[in-house]
């Protein structure tokens, strides 16, 4: 390999990298939480109907600063109008100062964004489905984005226990 | 001696470029085309359509940001899917409820517009035969979709 001072860089230039890469020993690669561990999905039972668990998830996002972006069926686009299941519906709700941070951290965490809760009647049972950004943290190999999942991993499942209190 | 001292972080750099791409290339599908937004947005529709997919929402993720000081105003993410397959997985596993429609996010950067989504396989169960089938496929067609975009320029 040609040296990098023949390559145009300065011995200033070596130095900064050499003291840059040295930099990675005091840094913690581990996250706060054992991503392999978490679960794929948030799951809560609900004790209400399928409607008020979804005026319950609104208001608990409220609660929590977010701003009510949708409510929609999940099956919405993908079939004809009226011919969608009505008992899975998704409730998008946004807090945009979290989604500039996030995305200034790592704009491919867009595509988790806005944040949803998807509730489901199914065979009687109502139950709310998330995202848990903790699992998804480890998609993104970012150690900034792990305490922002971890902080939004707070935020859902307070949104998830408030709802179906 | 000063060849190593010369060489050592260049190498280790690259070492770490390399396993991180390596890492995110497990995790994270991302192509890059110099197609302008607008046509890359018509054309990732296209290639969704083309894959046998209907594409169930264009959802915009971008509102404030200039606003915020972020780079780009242009910022969506194309949900898509196949309507009987996201129905019957969705009934038989209800916990995909929350991933489901497939999702793909479109952003510029500069000139060029970039194409993420998380690899399929972070959906998988272990010992799964029928769910593990679809998500293969899943992933197929996203190589195929991304391999395409790239080409298009």
């Amino acid at each position: 390999m040609q040296s990098f001072l023949k390559q145009g860089m300065s011995e200033q230039d070596i130095n900064d990298v050499v003291a840059y890469v040295r930099s990675f020993e005091k840094q913690s690669l581990k996250a706060e939480y054992d991503f392999h561990v978490e679960p794929l999905t948030l799951i809560y039972d609900s004790p209400y109907s399928l409607e008020k668990t979804i005026a319950n998830v609104k208001l608990a996002a409220i609660g929590k600063n977010f701003r009510i972006i949708r409510e929609q069926t999940l099956e919405d686009g993908l079939f004809e109008k009226g011919k969608d299941n009505k008992k899975q519906v998704i409730v998008y709700f946004c807090n945009f100062k979290l989604l500039n941070q996030a995305l200034a951290v790592d704009p491919r965490v867009g595509l988790f964004l806005p944040c949803r809760v998807t509730v489901v009647e199914q065979a009687g049972e109502v139950k709310l489905y998330a995202i848990n950004p903790k699992r998804l943290s480890g998609l993104f190999n970012n150690n900034e984005l792990n305490k922002l999942c971890g902080s939004m991993y707070d935020t859902y499942t307070d949104i998830l226990e408030e709802s179906t209190l | 001696m000063n060849f190593v001292k010369r060489s050592l972080p260049v190498i280790v750099l690259k070492s770490l470029m390399f396993f991180s791409l390596a890492a995110q290339a497990d995790n994270m599908m991302m192509a890059r085309t110099t197609q302008t937004f607008p046509e890359a947005m018509s054309e990732l529709q296209e290639q969704i359509r083309l894959k046998g997919y209907v594409v169930s929402r264009v959802q915009r993720v971008d509102i404030g940001l200039t606003q915020s000081g972020y780079k780009t105003d242009k910022y969506r993410v194309v949900f898509y899917g196949k309507p009987d397959e996201t129905r019957k997985l969705c009934q038989r596993y209800p916990e995909l409820t929350a991933y489901l429609p497939l999702k793909i996010s479109i952003f510029a950067e500069e000139r060029d517009t970039i194409l993420v989504t998380a690899n399929p396989q972070h959906l998988s169960k272990a010992g799964d035969r029928e769910l593990a089938r679809a998500i293969d496929q899943w992933e197929k067609d996203l190589v195929d979709i991304f391999r395409n975009m790239r080409e298009v320029n």
